[in-house]
């Protein structure tokens, strides 16, 4: 299951990136450990908020996984769950 | 009518305000979803009720994930529902702020968070807010009422900032008296003070309301956000 969300995520991530057009630093790999927050981050902060709406809604559509990504559980974690889609993805199989 | 626009939110439309806007909005045409505690005896074919209490956060995210599969999401946001309590500061009980600001602060974030959610995707769409003109009147006897209507201003402003990139406009009304039973608990007196305060001295009418609706949710109103209108020119 964690891997499938894994792939999943990461064409997520894949499909955001092209359909918004966000501009990439040359030789960035959009892999599992591409930052999602922070200053070296692929996204601005809206541009994280958007992508966090998806993964709810993805998770919610195709793995039955109601989960709130923005709650007082997740921002207060010691290791935010955005740093990228591996710690992402282990904080969803951890709640779900 | 507006090709953006097909699902209207209204909540706590089972009378007063929120009926009358439920009523005139499937006239025009719109799909329209409502939300009250209790049943609602409104019925149409473009008519959706849920019975939802606006403070409770996971009723409101069932409510809104049950639209999004029945209607393809939330176009329009109108967060009518609110509660009235009058009383003097130093008489009101905490259970009765509590109750003020949950229902109507937190239920107007809850309901705005999860349908800008689907608006976010969308990249569309319109809140309207309800404030009141207790607000800038400062009047007596209205401390939690007002607070909590006050704090929902300050929500729709910076919200507003927040999502003007995905083309979600956030607007607020704030009503005179109207005939609703949200008045009943004021007494006449205090209601002819408030009427005396106002530029044009009289009750509000459902009209009043609705004319400000039209103008949020229109199309060229995309350039319309953050602001407030108070009836009766104040």
């Amino acid at each position: 299951m964690q891997e499938k969300i894994k792939i999943r995520l990461l064409k997520l991530l894949n499909d955001f990136v092209h359909e918004n057009e966000i501009e990439l630093y040359k030789d960035v790999v959009l892999d599992e450990n591409i930052r999602l927050i922070g200053t070296s981050s692929v996204f601005d902060s809206m541009e994280l908020v958007q992508f966090i709406v998806e993964v709810e809604s993805l998770l919610d559509e195709e793995f039955e996984i109601e989960i709130e990504l923005t709650s007082d559980k997740a921002m207060s974690r010691r290791n935010s769950p955005f740093i990228s889609i591996n710690t992402l993805t282990e904080y969803i199989v951890d709640e779900s | 009518m507006n090709p953006k626009i097909k699902t209207i939110l209204i909540t706590g439309n089972r009378k007063g305000i929120g009926r009358y806007l439920s009523e005139y909005y499937l006239e025009k045409g719109f799909h329209v979803v409502g939300c009250s505690r209790s049943n609602s005896d409104l019925s149409h074919k473009n008519y959706t009720h849920f019975l939802c209490d606006v403070k409770v956060e996971t009723e409101v995210k069932t409510t809104v994930k049950e639209i999004k599969k029945q209607n393809g999401g939330v176009d329009v946001l109108i967060n009518n529902a609110g509660k009235a309590s009058l009383n003097h500061s130093i008489l009101t009980p905490s259970e009765t702020v509590k109750d003020l600001f949950e229902t109507n602060y937190l239920g107007t974030f809850l309901f705005s968070r999860e349908c800008s959610k689907h608006m976010i995707k969308k990249k569309w769409g319109r809140i309207i807010n309800f404030s009141t003109i207790a607000v800038p009147l400062d009047l007596e006897g209205e401390m939690a009422y007002s607070s909590s209507k006050s704090a929902i201003e300050k929500m729709s402003r910076i919200m507003s900032k927040e999502l003007s990139t995905y083309n979600i406009t956030i607007n607020t009304i704030g009503p005179t008296p109207i005939y609703t039973d949200l008045i009943k608990v004021v007494p006449k007196d205090k209601v002819e003070e408030i009427i005396n305060m106002q530029t044009i001295k009289r009750f509000g009418s459902f009209e009043d309301i609705s004319n400000v609706t039209d103008f949020f949710i229109s199309d060229e109103s995309s350039f319309i956000t953050g602001q407030k209108i108070y009836l009766g020119g104040l």
